[in-house]
């Protein structure tokens, strides 16, 4: 533990201090370039036309030049916040417990060409429950390559790498770590109608955790889950609100040979709809609707069939923007797992309130 | 005290960045803002929209003036000025597509907005439902 928690915060100071470079680094790089550009455009358009058209063409160029300048842009957001959740170890029990989450989100991007672009990102999440410690957990996710390309004014493609880092704070035992290439392509329609296709593989690496045989004896190999995932989703904005649905396949493969446990194809519905009522609010509500079909896991009893479960999910949330730094996000959502298996149903919601600092 | 510890770089991160050493590194940010420089290239386009077609109807005028003109020595002199003003507006003409194009790469329009709103709450979602996931493998010993 102490080792993990070390490793865990020498990698969290090292983005910490590439961070803070590369911010002081572009900020001077701002600065210069901003020295070059003032705002003489709008002075010199009321000196003649002549003068006035020079001047809007120096700008232009300007801009362009910046544009073409391919320069390193930094964003990304800092959340702190505090939630309830009814059944974090979605047992029947349901005991329930207060937790803290606080995340990090850091965006690096590049153009490489006017239609080609590279995007790194970091995202990393704490989550500690303060009675259940079991279930505190961090996890990480590193993009080093995402590519974006806009070959054409309608279609975007988007391909890249995702490492993920799954930690437990108690119990490593289901800590692994992921490795995720995928692709996607969008294509904007008639108007505001857009739709996109993803798909991504992965391949989880589990950091302690054995593969069982099939009599459940734990073998040399470490665990490790194949999984491919594809996803459709079309939507559109209609007076600024964004109505989406999304379908989504998943097959899951593990080495696990234990009644198969773990290989199941899942098939999840999920309708949203994303509305800013003001520039400053914005609410997002959403319905999913999961079933896994397990392939060979079977449930108890005399006339065992394969297990199935069906999980319906509604999400409430809302951000309220005080300025364009700063934002307020109050959420709340509702899990009901319906199962052929009765042992397993259970239902959980959650409720938290995040202030969020973009920069 | 590990669960602090395990916190302890995100705490100081916030230190830092919501604290007076962050805002003096996020200072220029004030300054220049993405959105602001969209805005910016939206205000260029519209001003050279609108020399180009002033341009456009000045090179009509002196078309017909040219045509007119009986005297060869003013029909030579409004040839010229046809000429540079042809100029002056493919010269504006190809800033405006340039400008145009660079548009296209960015993100600005409400539209997009609303999309990456969305995609931020999916992202938490995402995450909820990974968690979900990892306990339900625990449960299953």
């Amino acid at each position: 533990m102490i080792a993990k928690t070390s490793n865990l915060s020498v990698a969290c100071t090292l983005s910490i201090a590439l961070f803070l470079l590369l911010q002081t680094g572009v900020g001077i790089a701002r600065a210069a370039v901003q020295d070059e550009t003032p705002g003489q455009t709008q002075r010199e358009a009321t000196v003649s036309r002549q003068e006035a058209i020079e001047a809007i063409k120096r700008r232009a160029k300007q801009i362009i030049a910046q544009r073409k300048n391919k320069r390193l842009r930094l964003a990304g957001e800092v959340t702190a916040g505090i939630g309830v959740q009814k059944n974090p170890g979605d047992l029947p029990s349901h005991k329930g417990d207060s937790f803290v989450e606080s995340s990090l989100f850091l965006n690096l991007t590049k153009p490489l060409t006017p239609t080609l672009t590279w995007q790194g990102s970091y995202y990393g999440s704490v989550d500690n429950y303060i009675e259940l410690t079991d279930y505190s957990y961090t996890y990480q996710t590193l993009t080093p390559v995402k590519l974006l390309w806009k070959p054409a004014r309608k279609w975007r493609w988007d391909g890249g790498v995702d490492l993920g880092y799954l930690v437990y704070a108690s119990d490593n035992a289901p800590d692994y770590k992921e490795f995720k290439p995928f692709v996607g392509v969008r294509q904007d329609l008639w108007g505001n109608w857009f739709h996109a296709f993803h798909y991504e593989y992965s391949l989880r690496h589990y950091l302690s955790k054995r593969a069982r045989n099939g009599l459940g004896v734990n073998t040399r190999t470490h665990r490790e889950d194949m999984r491919h995932k594809g996803r459709y989703e079309i939507g559109t904005v209609w007076k600024n609100t964004l109505f989406k649905g999304r379908g989504e396949y998943y097959l899951n493969d593990s080495n696990d040979a234990r009644n198969d446990f773990y290989d199941a194809e899942d098939w999840k519905l999920i309708g949203s709809i994303t509305r800013r009522i003001t520039d400053k609010f914005s609410v997002y509500a959403s319905y999913t609707f999961e079933r896994k079909n397990y392939r060979h896991r079977k449930v108890v009893g005399v006339r065992a069939e394969a297990r199935y479960d069906d999980e319906q999910t509604y999400a409430l949330s809302g951000t309220y923007d005080f300025n364009k730094n700063w934002s307020l996000t109050p959420s709340f959502s509702y899990t009901r797992l319906n199962s052929n298996e009765p042992t397993g149903e259970y239902f959980d919601w959650t409720a938290k309130a995040m202030v969020a600092r973009k920069f | 005290m590990s669960k602090m510890l395990q916190s302890a770089p995100l705490i100081l991160f916030l230190c830092v960045l919501l604290g007076p050493a962050g805002k003096a590194v996020y200072a220029y940010e004030e300054n220049s803002p993405a959105e602001a420089e969209t805005a910016e290239v939206q205000d260029q386009i519209v001003k050279i929209s609108d020399e180009v077609s002033k341009l456009h109807l000045e090179m009509a005028k002196l078309r017909s003036q040219t045509k007119a003109e009986k005297d060869p020595g003013k029909k030579g002199e409004l040839n010229v000025q046809f000429e540079d003003t042809r100029k002056q507006r493919n010269s504006l003409q190809k800033l405006l597509d340039e400008l145009v194009e660079e548009g296209h790469t960015t993100e600005n329009t409400n539209v997009d907005k609303v999309l990456n709103q969305a995609k931020k709450f999916e992202r938490t979602q995402d995450r909820e439902s990974m968690q979900r996931e990892a306990v339900s493998d625990r449960k299953d010993k």
